[in-house]
């Protein structure tokens, strides 16, 4: 029955138009998720003009297009230049940009890519196969769970820091510290801001995001930068991983997609979380957990396939409930009014056709992706070759844009400058900078659900839901093993 | 004199001078010491003690304090109260010779010098507009880099103009600033 | 390759140049008109502009760029305004939202409420409680009665504390004699999906809020009489809770003080003939919204009130001073 659908709905859109509308939409998305600053539901939100002479099953197809490829854009600059288009593409530069570095940028991207459409068509066939019991089990989740899921998100700072625990702790606190600048999220009371406008949200997260990692990173390699030779890297060919490698990262890459797509459908999770918790497995259950970070195919796979995979997670609440399960399917909700269709079960009802052709038409986009995305890499590569003098200068631009791009606001811009400065004093001392940014995604997160769950059932509300708790449960373990492991070896080694 | 003192005006001067004379003190003890060159390291830890007493006694004068059994400065009171300790053990373990010696400074005379081009062209960017700002910045970063072919440099500055101008100002309608200067002279 | 990028630079050096020397047009509109919204993309009020800047390019060759200032409960988009110069090319695009943040965050009402000239008031959208049908408890009566059991503990779900929704819930407690707790969310969907699991037992919205989504309904509305798209629904007049009928959400265009007046009589000429469109009407009388066209006296005098009941309520909670 499904079935059948879903192939009288690859019939329809096996026509011209859709097929260049899918295309377009792809180039469009993977543009934009590249563009650091320009996130996937603003790259969505620019297009909805777009598509208002269009028909509504094509307007749905053309924008899921956008927002399929941008999930994956980000991924690009995030290898080559350490500047990550998206939020959620962050993980895949732990070790993506490793490799650049290491004249293997190829690697990087064609990961990247593969793990992406991976993730993503996996996620379409649990959307497909089971939007319906997995809404009711979203729905299951209070803010109880909420917080416990983002303590078992913090849990992943053990993984981020390398052997210095101290300096992960030190490094998560500052970042959820951070957070709190800015209206509280309950109550509205101002907070560290001293009555400045643009800080009542607090620290916008994407100039934040991209200071810390890319501006950082750059100031860093100009402090050991040779300026007398030119580095002989720029010079190397690079390779690209066959049909083999990526063979070889199956069970990652499946894992990845597994867990992106459940934390995509919770409505107030994220892609950027999937990706740090699915990192966070990949690297406890490696037999080399040493290597993450390094430049491995496996956390390149992790984190991206996770990102992409949520894309249709976050459609199954949209779908089966109307109700967003991300900032871009927000977006998409609102197009969708627009063309006066209403997201939500009567879709399925009211226009069956709308939705099977987007569910075939996500495929197909995928495959488009690998295409497009395959041709792209082969030019986004030479990105490598350029000289830093000429590169330096261009990530410092690409990242002031960006920033700029996300409020139009200069006060951004600054904050970009800013944590780009704080990350690189943070790097010399050796403190690790992922847990800061791990700090930053999940404390409001954390806060609010914390709060709302002590409003709704007071002050142990978090342990006394079973799914709460054996979140709960998990973080505690996931914390307490390494350092009870540690310990034993330890009292080894005196032995 | 209570702590709301500190929350604002003359109070919250004085307070953050006290910091920075903790931090430089800090520094400056312990570069005294066998430890020397860890003294950066424990200058950041008493940096980081400091963010978490400023947010202790900020988080104490919140406008609305609690509503609905609901406190507004709970969380950062939390994060503040387990940052200072940690803080704390991170010097001493600095001083006893526990952690890692930082990485060697490097160029930073380069750095220093890249970010205040950075700072100085963002900061008169209100005034010539973004992509004056922009060009010129990126002309006179490739020069500290130690890059000298001009032709070059004017073109991929140019070419960043073109690009950012299509793509950022035109495609995506960022409204880029235009400059008061700028606009003034010619009109806009 | 190289030549191309010459000649791409050469392009945009000559358009600048154009650009900047180009002559002047004589009449409003001489460039386009930025609307600033509030809300994110997708947001109720994003929606709102683009429609009507949709149906406007009937009536009009002006171009209209819809600009998202989201954060600070509007506050953002406010200051942008107030920062843009005062020609009539920048409009606020505003809820009663805008209005009781202001009051709630305490800021400045001389400078957000009234340096601005409210022109337009385009919609009044009615308020109503929604609940859940998987719920036993899903009428109004059921919510009293249980809310008197519960003796304070009840929960309602909605988004910003001090907001529009938390204010009317606020009113009907008062009202009603009932007491009950407000738990925010970050948005209204993502309230509805609280309402919808269970968390709570109502949600305070609009009629709009539940198409698409089966699993809600409305309990009762605030209007003077039942809306003729949910005949169902009683208004809580009938069930006698009075002082309610005028609970709305209004949406309108607002510019900063000193607009010339060439450029608001433009504006308001074009609401008119937008106003008379059935392509407009339509759109929103479908989500039970009344589309109106108040000009800039009655609008003033709406926000009047909005201020007075959001103080005396607010600060009789304990949230502001």
């Amino acid at each position: 029955m499904v079935l059948t659908n879903l192939f009288d709905g690859l019939v329809r859109i096996m026509n011209l138009q859709s097929i260049l509308v899918m295309t377009v939409g792809v180039i469009v998305g993977i543009l934009a998720g590249a563009m650091p600053g320009i996130s996937p539901s603003m790259g969505v939100a620019l297009m909805v003009p777009f598509t208002f002479k269009m028909d509504p099953s094509n307007a749905l197809i053309f924008l899921v297009a956008i927002y399929i490829a941008a999930n994956y854009g980000g991924a690009i600059t995030a290898v080559t230049i350490n500047t990550p288009g998206t939020p959620s593409a962050a993980v895949t530069s732990f070790d993506g940009y490793p490799m650049c570095k290491q004249g293997r940028a190829g690697w990087g991207l064609g990961m990247s890519l593969v793990a992406s459409v991976v993730g993503g068509i996996f996620s379409v066939i649990i959307l497909i196969a089971f939007a319906g019991p997995l809404a009711k089990v979203a729905l299951k989740f209070w803010p109880q769970e909420y917080f416990s899921l983002a303590v078992l998100g913090l849990s992943a700072t053990a993984s981020l820091g390398g052997k210095d625990w101290l300096k992960v702790l030190v490094s998560t606190l500052i970042g959820l510290l951070l957070c709190t600048v800015g209206m509280d999220p309950i109550l509205g009371v101002k907070r560290f801001n001293f009555n400045y406008i643009p800080l009542y949200d607090g620290f916008t997260f994407i100039p934040a995001l991209i200071g810390l990692l890319a501006i950082s990173e750059v100031l860093s390699e100009i402090s050991e930068f040779n300026f007398v030779t030119q580095n002989v890297a720029a010079a190397l060919k690079t390779s690209w991983p066959g049909i083999k490698d990526y063979w070889k990262v199956r069970w990652t890459m499946l894992r990845a997609s597994v867990i992106g797509t459940i934390v995509g459908i919770f409505p107030g999770a994220g892609a950027t979380i999937a990706a740090f918790i699915s990192y966070d497995i990949e690297r406890r259950i490696s037999r080399t957990p040493e290597k993450f970070g390094t430049g491995i195919p496996e956390g390149v796979c992790a984190g991206e396939a996770a990102d992409s995979a949520s894309v249709g997670g976050a459609l199954v609440p949209m779908l089966t409930l109307g109700i967003p399960g991300s900032a871009t399917t927000a977006v998409l909700i609102g197009a969708l009014m627009i063309h006066d269709l209403q997201p939500g079960p009567e879709l399925f009802t009211k226009h069956p056709e709308v939705v099977f052709n987007l569910y075939s038409s996500m495929f197909v986009a995928n495959i488009i992706m690998l295409v497009v995305g395959t041709w792209g890499s082969r030019i986004w590569v030479n990105v490598t070759r350029v000289r830093k003098e000429i590169l330096f200068p261009f990530i410092f631009s690409f990242a002031l844009i960006g920033s700029y791009a996300v409020r139009s606001s200069m006060v951004d811009v600054a904050i970009c400058i800013g944590f780009g400065i704080l990350g690189w004093i943070l790097r010399r001392f050796r403190i690790p900078l992922p847990p800061m940014v791990l700090g930053m995604v999940l404390g409001t997160m954390a806060e609010v659900n914390l709060r709302r769950a002590v409003m709704i059932g007071g002050t142990w509300a978090v342990f006394q839901r079973p799914i709460s708790l054996t979140l709960l449960i998990l973080s505690a373990l996931s914390f307490g093993l390494p350092i009870y492991g540690e310990i034993k070896r330890r009292k080894k080694k005196a032995a | 004199m209570s702590i709301a003192y500190f929350a604002k005006g003359a109070g919250l001067a004085i307070m953050l001078a006290a910091f920075a004379m903790a931090v430089g003190l800090a520094y400056i003890v312990a570069s005294r010491t066998a430890k020397r060159r860890m003294a950066g390291l424990v200058a950041l830890g008493a940096s980081f003690i400091s963010l978490g007493a400023f947010v202790l006694v900020l988080s104490a004068n919140l406008e609305t304090s609690v509503f609905n059994g609901n406190e507004a400065a709970m969380i950062p009171r939390l994060w503040a109260g387990i940052l200072i300790p940690a803080s704390v053990l991170m010097i001493y373990r600095a001083l006893t010779g526990a952690e890692e010696e930082p990485e060697p400074a490097g160029r930073t005379d380069k750095v220093l010098a890249v970010l205040a081009a950075l700072t100085i062209s963002v900061a008169l960017m209100d005034y010539l507009g973004y992509f004056i700002c922009s060009a010129a910045f990126i002309l006179i970063c490739m020069y500290m880099l130690g890059y000298r072919k001009f032709p070059v440099m004017l073109l991929i500055s140019g070419s960043w103009v073109a690009f950012s101008y299509f793509v950022f100002y035109r495609l995506l309608y960022v409204g880029l600033p235009l400059g008061s200067i700028i606009k003034a002279v010619f009109g806009i | 390759m190289r030549h191309r990028k010459i000649a791409v630079l050469l392009a945009f050096v000559l358009i600048s140049a154009s650009l900047a020397l180009g002559v002047r047009a004589a009449s409003f509109p001489e460039k386009p008109i930025r609307i600033v919204n509030y809300v994110a993309p997708g947001g109720v009020m994003d929606i709102t502009t683009r429609k009507f800047v949709d149906i406007a390019s009937k009536y009009t060759k002006a171009v209209f760029v819809v600009e998202n200032k989201p954060g600070a409960g509007g506050l953002t988009g406010m200051e942008y305004v107030i920062e843009a110069p005062n020609d009539g090319y920048t409009v606020f695009a505003a809820t009663s939202s805008n209005i009781i943040t202001v009051v709630s965050t305490q800021a400045n009402q001389d400078r957000y409420v009234w340096n601005f000239q409210w022109i337009s008031m385009l919609m009044r959208d009615p308020e109503c409680v929604i609940t859940s049908v998987n719920n036993p408890i899903n009428t109004w009566p059921d919510i009293v009665s249980d809310a008197v059991a519960k003796k304070g503990s009840q929960i309602w779900v909605g988004p910003s504390t001090g907001g529009n929704d938390h204010l009317v819930a606020l009113k009907l407690w008062d009202k009603a004699g009932i007491k009950a707790k407000w738990v925010p969310f970050e948005s209204g969907p993502a309230a509805m999906a609280a309402l919808m699991g269970g968390v709570g037992v109502a949600y305070v919205g609009n009629p709009a809020d539940i198409t698409g989504r089966p699993d809600l309904k409305i309990a009762a509305v605030c209007a003077p009489q039942r809306l003729k798209q949910f005949p169902d629904v009683p208004t809580f007049k009938e069930l006698g809770i009075t002082g309610v009928e005028d609970e709305i959400m209004w949406r309108g265009f607002a510019v900063e003080k000193g607009t010339p007046k060439e450029a608001i009589e433009w504006l308001q000429n074009l609401v008119d003939k937008v106003y008379a469109d059935p392509e407009w009407i339509k759109f929103f009388d479908e989500q039970a919204i009344e589309v109106t066209n108040y000009r800039e006296e009655r609008f003033t005098q709406i926000i009047k009130m909005n201020i007075a009941d959001s103080t005396a309520y607010l600060k009789a909670e304990g949230l502001i001073k």
